[in-house]
């Protein structure tokens, strides 16, 4: 069992995960975790449509993906994790040992809301998560801003000093 | 006359739309949305609903650019809702012509057309 990437992703499994991503990273798992989105019939109902046929689908609360990582329930596969917001991040981060089993982290579409600020075209955040991903970066070994694998890889902390100018 | 919406990343369904309008005399029953980057599942929602009268009854199709892309993810859970909607991903200008020429077409025999619409 290999965890290939996470991605904050709020669109979920959309069209640049299911036509790029998966096969650019070769995954045959997309776990896509929240406390909120497993509890939403509709929203499972439309990950199963949107999950590629290639990958198999698991919708799960933030402890349920931990402790399923913690006991490598996923022999043999690879899995990308689809995570929707930075809160959640935070939370599955909370187990200090998500950061042995996941070293990659990718901002993907984090949607502008008041007071958050531009880091990419497709990544806004708001300061006090600013504060939880600089904590989360330095823990793992890439945390990175990459909308799809042909756009260019930049790290969260260019990011960060582009905006401070 | 059923309405149709055209929904797609940025504004290739609005532009799509200023075609259809401008060169092929599309009325007032077909619109378009644009989901920005910037949006999130529930802005494009909130325009969707504010754009088109979903709850109504009345038959609406939307065409969105690609299958698992943002807008034909949040067409599938207002589908699921709400039974007037039909929607089909892989939108191009001869489909949108198409309706101009039939708006009555069934969406499997537009899909067909579509498809045809597609050669060497």
């Amino acid at each position: 069992m290999k965890v290939i990437q996470i991605r904050v992703d709020s669109r979920l499994i959309h069209g640049q995960v299911a036509n790029f991503w998966t096969n650019h990273l070769n995954v045959n798992r997309i776990m896509v975790i929240s406390n909120e989105i497993v509890k939403d019939k509709m929203q499972v109902e439309m990950l199963k449509l949107s999950c590629p046929e290639a990958c198999k689908l698991t919708v799960c609360k933030v402890v349920s993906a931990q402790n399923n990582l913690k006991n490598e329930k996923y022999e043999n596969e690879r899995i990308l994790i689809i995570i929707p917001n930075i809160k959640s991040l935070v939370q599955f981060f909370e187990e200090e040992q998500m950061y042995e089993l996941c070293r990659v982290v990718n901002l993907g579409n984090i949607p502008k809301r008041e007071h958050t600020i531009n880091l990419s075209r497709t990544v806004h955040l708001l300061p006090s998560e600013i504060e939880d991903v600089k904590e989360i970066d330095s823990n793992v070994s890439e945390l990175i801003l990459q909308m799809v694998p042909n756009n260019q890889v930049v790290t969260f902390q260019d990011a960060l000093n582009e905006v401070k100018g | 006359m059923r309405n149709v919406c055209i929904v797609t990343h940025g504004q290739m369904g609005i532009e799509l739309l200023v075609v259809a309008r401008d060169f092929f005399g599309a009325g007032d029953s077909f619109q378009a949305i644009a989901f920005e980057d910037s949006m999130s599942l529930i802005d494009l929602q909130r325009k969707i609903e504010d754009c088109v009268d979903i709850s109504n009854n009345e038959e609406i199709l939307f065409l969105v650019d690609i299958p698992s892309g943002s807008p034909y993810n949040v067409l599938q859970l207002l589908k699921m809702v709400n039974s007037n909607i039909e929607v089909i991903a892989g939108v191009n200008l001869p489909i949108v012509l198409q309706l101009i020429a039939t708006p009555d077409i069934e969406a499997s025999n537009l899909i067909v057309e579509g498809r045809e619409a597609i050669r060497e």
